[in-house]
Formats: structure tokens, sequence, C-alpha cells
């Protein structure tokens, strides 16, 4: 049933899921799901998804990201970010893959691929 | 050599037939051993730590249910041997994880030997397999000292090595060889929409290396079924510690 050769390697996925708050320095070497709050920073290796009712005050860092909720904070994405329709974003973007869905809202500056392509107000 | 330990429970009269028809068995297939039979005032440590110094005991077979194999887990690490369980009476949750059978069938996989390594969870320097289990109480996580999580209401806490979700069960699969234990909080929120009174239940999921659970109130934990009481816990995780006789219906 379990995979002894890359049990150990792997992070595991993190769930936050709502009615749960985390504050501090967070950090994953798997994939983490937020559906919850979080204060203070998020770095996590591999998959990030934020859902709709989460709230995060974080400096983020991740892998890939798929957003739907609120995250106020700079965010860092070594991959794709998909910024889903009722997503916001307050705070800086460096990304190198970026989808922004009709509706989503960024106040900040887009980096891609290390120089800064746009400033986005919402 | 083997060396058997008897709960005292085992020793009832209603267990008397079934605990000899596994004598006669271990006999047969050779492995007949040392039996230690606890009672009151007995404690397996000691008689096993003797075991081990007087270089007899290389296999450490609980006979009894999980409480009984609580009683063994620590010394079983400490001396390096392997743990074998012979499973009797109810509230066996540990055989059935590593796929033993009840009672005399039972000592056919003792004899197959399929020997596995695997992580075993610290909780306030007490050992488990499975799981421990945080009655709902105003609690907060701590995490490796970076960060605290902290549910918003009254939540049940589990915090799980070896771990497959039962019939009523929730939750992943934790897999005891991953050097992790699952943190799993299950509260209830309420939901917006048409019926206010209606609540939802939220399942948090943190594999965490190291972390304490602090409570508001004192409450009653339970340590693979086994009771202990405290408003503080230090969890820690002892990656291939603890090796363990096997059957083929074994969940990892």
């Amino acid at each position: 049933m379990f995979n002894r050769d890359e049990g150990g390697r792997e992070g595991g996925v993190t769930i936050i899921a709502r009615g749960v708050r985390v504050e501090g320095d967070f950090t994953s070497d798997g994939n983490v799901t937020i559906e919850g709050e979080v204060v203070g920073s998020i770095k996590a290796a591999g998959h990030l998804e934020v859902g709709s009712e989460a709230k995060i005050k974080a400096d983020v860092s991740a892998g890939s990201a798929v957003v739907a909720g609120d995250i106020s904070g700079n965010i860092v994405v070594t991959g794709k970010l998909d910024l889903l329709e009722n997503s916001r974003l307050d705070g800086d973007v460096t990304v190198n893959v970026l989808s922004v869905a009709p509706g989503a809202k960024i106040n900040g500056r887009v980096t891609m691929n290390g120089k800064i392509e746009t400033e986005a107000v919402s | 050599m083997y060396l058997y330990i008897y709960d005292a429970f085992v020793q009832d009269k209603k267990y008397e037939k079934e605990l000899q028809k596994v004598e006669n068995r271990l006999t047969d297939l050779g492995i007949a051993g040392k039996i230690v039979r606890l009672g009151l005032f007995r404690r397996a440590d000691e008689f096993i730590r003797d075991e081990v110094k007087r270089g007899g005991a290389t296999t450490v077979v609980a006979v009894g249910n999980d409480a009984t194999v609580r009683q063994v887990i620590d010394v079983a690490v400490e001396a390096k041997v392997v743990l074998g369980i012979i499973p009797f009476g109810p509230d066996n949750r540990i055989a059935a994880m590593f796929g033993v059978p009840e009672g005399e069938a039972a000592c056919d996989v003792l004899s197959a030997r399929i020997v596995e390594t695997i992580d075993t969870g610290v909780v306030n320097n007490k050992r488990f397999i499975c799981e421990v289990s945080i009655p709902a109480a105003k609690a907060e996580i701590n995490c490796e000292e970076n960060y605290k999580v902290t549910p918003q209401g009254r939540g049940t806490i589990g915090v799980r090595n070896l771990f497959v979700p039962g019939e009523n069960e929730s939750g992943p699969v934790s897999n005891p060889f991953d050097g992790r234990l699952e943190v799993v909080i299950n509260i209830a929120t309420k939901s917006g929409g048409w019926n206010f009174w209606r609540s939802e239940r939220g399942e948090s999921v943190l594999p965490l290396k190291s972390f304490d659970v602090r409570t508001q109130e004192p409450v009653t934990i339970l340590i693979d079924g086994v009771p202990s009481d405290g408003t503080r816990f230090d969890f820690s995780v002892e990656p291939g510690t603890l090796k363990v006789v096997t059957g083929k219906n074994r969940v990892f």
C-alpha cells in the first residue's frame, strides 16, 4: 500500500481547512491546500491551492499555484499561477507563467521571467 | 529466542482453551519460548530488559491486545528486538493493521516471520504505533517552533503514524515509513445559506516531524487506546525504529 522508497522524500499533502488559523512561517515540502486563514509567510515546494474562502495575509512562494480566494502579500511562483475569477491579490507577483480569469483582481506589480512586464491596478 | 508476554486478562478462564491451542501450535512450529505472565504489580519492561541482557530474547511477543502492545513497545525499541503479537480479546487494532489474525492463527504469522521496520510516534516520552486521539478542546499546535495552528473552535485532533480509516472514520492513510506524523484536525464550522444551524466538518491535515499540542483545560488523550491525562503533549517521530512481525494482510 505504501511506497517506502519515496515515502521519506515527499512532504505529504497539507490541508488547512475552514475554521483553522495558522500564524508564523509556514513551510511544506509537498502540496498545500488552504481554505482557512494564514498570517505570516507560506513556502510550499509543490503546488498551492488557495480556496475561495481562504484569507491569507502572508508573503507566499510556491512551485505552482491556483488562487480562488484573497491574498494580501507578495507572491512568487516558479511555475504557473492561475488566478480564478473571484480571487484578489494585494501585493507584487513574480511568476513564470500567469493566467488571470475575468473578474480576478491584482493590486500590485507583476514580474515575469525576471523582468517587470506590467503594473496592474484593479 | 522468543519471549511471550501474557497480559493479565489473557489468564482469565474464558481464554484458557484458546491459550492452550496457541501454546500447542507454538510448540509444533518450534517457536515456543519463555513465558512471562503480567499481573497487577508486574511490569513487562523489567522482564524484557532482563532477558535481553542475558542475551536470550530476540523476539518479544505481546499476547493480549493494544494495551499489551503499548506496554512492550518502548522496551522493544530500546532493546532493538523484534515485536510480535498474538491477539486476544477486543481492542486489537494494531494487530489488525499488522495483518495478524486472532488466537491460534497468529502463530503461523509469527513462524513465517515477515519482519518490517516502521516508524514510531512519541508523545511525552511514550511511544505509539497507530494513533493518539485528543478529544474536543480549545487547543493550539506549535509546529517545529516556526508557526502555530489554532482551530477556531473545539476540535478533535488525531495524531497518526500508521492509520487506515475504518468505516466510520475519516482522514488520509498514514504511512509508517515516511518519517512524519499526520495531524488531523476536525472541527465543526457553521455554514452559511438557508440553514443557519447546519454545521460542516472541516478537516485539516498537517504532516509534521515534531510539534506540541497545548489545551486550555486538562484532557484525557488515548495513546493507541490507552488513556493519559495532561494539558501539554510533545510529539515527535522516530523513523525506522521498530521491527515488527507482520502477516500477508497487513495494511502497509
